[in-house]
């Protein structure tokens, strides 16, 4: 039963079948909305300010459309070029309009509550927090979606001059709605985070202004490069070039990778990072909050590293495998250094009702937990697997390519050396981040400070070596030997153990020794901060449980005293009861009634 | 509102208490909020949750309402772990925040009906019950926004009662009102009570409390002074009054010894005793009220008399025998009395008592 809608609702599906059941959860979809949505929803319709601003949108862009028409028709352009140019321009701006809005829509969710402190009488209704990171996403994407339809008959204008077709006028805003998802859920992944409506508002804008400008460049007019390399010049006309490019690229292989695949990729995996983080700040400390997280790490984890081979399969005869095995392993080193970042808050263990709550559990769902111990592991594995699966079929790739076509390209054996080096150097690197961030939060008492030290920590790594290179080399004057000295951070093996083997200088043995040192370095260092990282937060978790339990004891023994004095109050009451009832021997009228 | 035809459900001490906080220790940063805090609080019965700003009552309070949760030690509602099952206890206590906000741009109704699908409540008639409970039926179609902060407190309360609730848990409930909101509450919460509901209710302001509660919990710097039901607590002060005057350690006459509620570390303050002993009545005489006043002036167990109005205010030490004494005296000496008012100040006594602040006025 919904009292905001009226709507009873049926209890349950007719029967277990799956069309019944999803016959149920579709009506409770339209019968019983999410009570946030509908409220937010009441709400905004008492604001009289949102449709004077789709209003004034609404003229503005009409006014710059059909200004850019009249310049177009001055220019004696061709309508088709008139309605390209239209087409190029309003969807760019829509775009910023999307980018900008919806964060700031998304930015005055959960924060409000907080502020106008509402919150605390939402969250004791025992709503999930899933329920209500859905409502007030809905919430701020009906919104949003209502500018996008406001903005929807201005945007049909450049079919009307022709050059565009209606398919790609509708890719465009299918492209707009898809952007919008990820836009809102940026706001509301701050919002969840912040106390204040101003503070969520400034911090979401002040990131979304450059996100939203190099995202344009790099999909946009980078990807209409890309896009001119990859299907000729008919194809991209403007940075707009994606729904152009679903209309009438050929539908093939690459048409597969490049244009669901990689989009795919590139919006669910941020829109579910989003969701993921907004439901863990809305989950109390004392529960498994970074569950979703890691579900979510595991995931893009394996996607990062399957895609981080594309380029192998790109190579040209002349190209070296190592140099297109290298983008993979770099990409395996930033997501694992973004993955230790973003669990370096984890609590040292699981609470004593999340203990109770994975009692029952699977292995694989206790492996998930909460507790730095199962989460060091999990980073571990999967990193671990990621450069197993990565370096296996840059392995795989060099050996068929030197069996197939030896001359041309570098011998396996050099591949295979620079290859496993690589391989083995993201392996140990990101084995020190791990053990390093583990080892921070089993020191630090509230893990406040863990993200910033472990950023500087990190920074100082990679950057440092090359520093003291550059001092080094300075006062000695002797530059390619000093520069074993960055052999510390990883990028030295990419910018020069990899050029000194693949040519064969006379570094190149010095150099791939001191990677190779550097990687095991590393590898045993990270392992040692692991363990004495895991040892104090068993110890930590110990000794936590001790004294629970002695507080425990310390209850039970109160409730057995409280109870035994009970027990004998009411053995006395009724002693004097007794004693009350029964015929005193000096009473001379008991004497007689016995008598 | 039911006002006096109300019927006061009795209060159930031999059932097991509906909400027992147990040895609950709080830090925040290198501060200790709560000390050691222990207090039950029995089916039926109206709390006074009494300390002033900074105490630890709102820390107490929401360890109870299972947003936070405590360093060390347990709160169990109605025999729930708050930490270990915070869903089910949710289910079973309404809460009221100090400062609540409300959503201003709704009506009430669609206020509770939200709050009545966010709760997931399976009838439509549970709107109109609690709007009709709490009063404020004739502002349904009203916007909140436009509502006053009396009936927007009431609005409050129809929200926490809308899951129908065994516990209320109450912080500072009569914040900001004016005298007529807070009169209005406090019948509510004697209604409330009446039909079965036990209440915790914190308040710095002990005028607030004095009428409404049938027992109290002291609490200062993060320690429970004392707690249990009023009436016992000043038979224990009265008590440990007597032994102090007799030479007894004060020790001796804790908690256990007298029975009931528990008396906290801070009683062993050094206690007021002019305020441990005074009380005041006001008398109505006829006739000459100087020379009433000087009549009783210097009498024994008299402190001091004083002319106020058409009335004589008395200070006195003692009971009722005490005041049925005076009012012989004037009677004898052909006073006629028309009017007896002991003044209600029982709560305060008790405070200062407790808190050990003799000459500091009730209210804080």
């Amino acid at each position: 039963m919904s009292a905001q809608t009226g709507i009873e609702v049926r209890d349950g599906p007719t029967s277990g079948r799956l069309r019944d059941r999803v016959r149920h959860r579709v009506a409770g979809w339209r019968d019983e909305p999410n009570p946030l949505w509908m409220r937010e929803m009441r709400q905004a319709a008492r604001v009289q300010v949102t449709p004077i601003a789709l209003a004034v949108l609404t003229v503005l862009m009409t006014v710059l459309l059909g200004a850019i028409g009249g310049i177009m028709g001055e220019k004696r352009s061709s309508p088709a070029d008139a309605g390209q140019a239209l087409f190029q321009t309003f969807f760019s701006l829509a775009y910023f309009v999307v980018a900008l809005i919806g964060p700031a829509l998304g930015a005055n969710t959960i924060a409000s509550e907080r502020e106008g402190h509402t919150w605390e009488a939402v969250l004791l209704t025992g709503m999930r927090p899933e329920v209500v990171t859905r409502g007030k996403f809905l919430a701020a994407y009906t919104l949003i979606a209502m500018y996008i339809v406001m903005l929807a008959p201005v945007g049909a204008l450049p079919f009307l001059f022709g050059g565009v077709t209606p398919t790609e006028v509708l890719f465009a805003f299918v492209l707009l709605f898809a952007l919008a998802l990820v836009a809102v859920g940026f706001g509301l992944a701050v919002s969840a985070k912040m106390q204040s409506t101003r503070g969520a508002l400034v911090i979401a804008l002040l990131t979304a202004v450059p996100l939203s400008g190099f995202c344009f460049s790099i999909f946009g007019v980078g990807g209409a490069e890309f896009a001119r390399g990859t299907w000729g010049d008919t194809l991209s006309r403007g940075p707009i070039w994606l729904p152009r490019a679903y209309a009438v690229a050929p539908f093939n292989l690459e048409y597969l990778l490049y244009l669901v695949v990689v989009p795919l990729v590139v919006l669910a995996l941020p829109a579910w990072f989003l969701y993921e983080t907004s439901l863990a700040n809305l989950t109390s400390v004392t529960e498994d909050r970074s569950f979703g997280l890691k579900r979510w790490h595991a995931v893009s984890s394996a996607i990062c590293a399957l895609l981080g081979l594309v380029p192998l399969a790109y190579l040209a005869p002349h190209e070296s495998t190592a140099h297109a095995f290298a983008p993979a392993g770099v990409g395996v080193l930033a997501y694992a250094i973004f993955a230790a970042y973003l669990f370096a808050t984890e609590p040292i263990g699981a609470s004593r009702r999340m203990e109770r709550v994975l009692e029952g559990r699977s292995r694989l769902r206790r492996w998930f937990g909460p507790g730095v111990p199962s989460t060091l592991s999990l980073l571990r594995w999967t990193t671990r697997g990621a450069v197993f699966v990565s370096l296996s079929a840059a392995l795989l790739v060099a050996r068929v390519r030197s069996s197939v076509s030896a001359p041309a390209g570098f011998p396996f054996v050099v591949e295979a050396a620079c290859i496993g080096l690589w391989g083995f150097y993201v392996l140990g690197f990101t084995e020190f981040v791990f053990g390093l961030s583990a080892w921070l939060r089993a020191r630090a008492s509230g893990g406040a400070g863990v993200r910033p030290i472990l950023l500087a920590i990190l920074f100082a790594t990679l950057a440092g070596p090359w520093v003291i290179a550059a001092i080094t080399g300075l006062l000695t004057s002797s530059g390619s030997d000093a520069l074993i000295v960055a052999a510390l951070s990883p990028l030295h093996v990419l910018t020069h153990t990899f050029e000194a083997v693949t040519r064969g200088t006379s570094a190149a043995q010095r150099s791939f020794a001191a990677s190779s040192i550097s990687a095991v370095t590393y590898y045993v260092l990270g392992l040692a901060l692991a363990r004495v990282g895991r040892r104090r937060c068993d110890a930590i978790v110990t000794e936590h449980r001790a004294l629970l339990a002695d507080a425990d004891a310390r209850l039970a023994k109160e409730d057995e005293a409280a109870a035994n004095a009970a027990a004998a109050n009411e053995a006395a009451a009724n002693e004097n009861a007794e004693a009350a009832r029964e015929p005193s021997l000096g009473d001379p009228r008991s004497t007689d009634r016995s008598a | 509102m039911t006002g006096p035809s109300r019927i006061v459900a009795p209060i159930r001490r031999d059932l097991p208490p509906a909400i027992r906080a147990r040895h609950l220790w709080q830090r925040y940063g290198s501060r200790d909020v709560l000390r050691d805090v222990s207090f039950d609080v029995y089916p039926g019965e109206i709390f006074g949750f009494i300390g002033p700003n900074g105490a630890g009552k709102t820390t107490t309070i929401r360890i109870m309402a299972t947003l936070v949760d405590p360093m060390s030690g347990r709160v169990e509602i109605d025999g729930l772990d708050v930490t270990m099952e915070p869903e089910t206890v949710r289910r079973r206590i309404g809460y009221m925040p100090d400062h609540a906000g409300v959503y201003d741009r709704i009506t009430v109704r669609e206020y509770l009906e939200f709050f009545a699908d966010a709760h997931a409540i399976p009838s439509l008639g549970v709107v109109d019950a609690v709007l009709e409970l709490t009063d404020i039926g004739h502002l349904e179609n009203q916007l909140v926004a436009t509502m006053s902060k009396g009936q927007k407190q009431r609005l409050q309360l129809a929200r926490i009662l809308l899951h129908d609730p065994k516990v209320l848990i109450l912080d500072e409930p009569a914040s900001d009102l004016d005298p007529r909101a807070r009169i209005e509450i406090r019948e509510l919460l004697l209604d409330l009570q009446s039909l079965g509901k036990t209440i915790l209710l914190s308040s710095h302001i002990l005028s607030e409390l004095s009428d409404v509660c049938t027992s109290i919990g002291i609490i200062e710097h993060g320690q429970m002074v004392v707690s249990g039901p009023i009436h016992e607590i000043a038979d224990r002060l009265a008590q440990r009054k007597a032994a102090l005057a007799l030479g007894n350690e004060p020790s001796a006459y804790n908690a256990n010894a007298l029975g009931g509620a528990a008396l906290g570390p801070s009683l062993s303050y050094a206690m007021g005793p002019s305020a441990a002993e005074r009380r005041l009545v006001k008398l109505r005489v006829i006739g000459d009220l100087t020379a009433a006043a000087y009549t009783l002036h210097g009498g024994p167990g008299i402190f001091d008399v004083n002319v106020v109005g058409r009335s004589l205010h008395v200070g006195y030490g003692g009971g009722e025998a005490k005041v049925a004494e005076i009012v012989a005296q004037l009677v004898h000496r052909g006073f006629g009395v028309i009017g007896v008012e002991e003044e209600m100040r029982e709560l305060e006594r008790v405070f200062l008592e407790a808190t050990g602040m003799p000459g500091r006025g009730g209210g804080a």
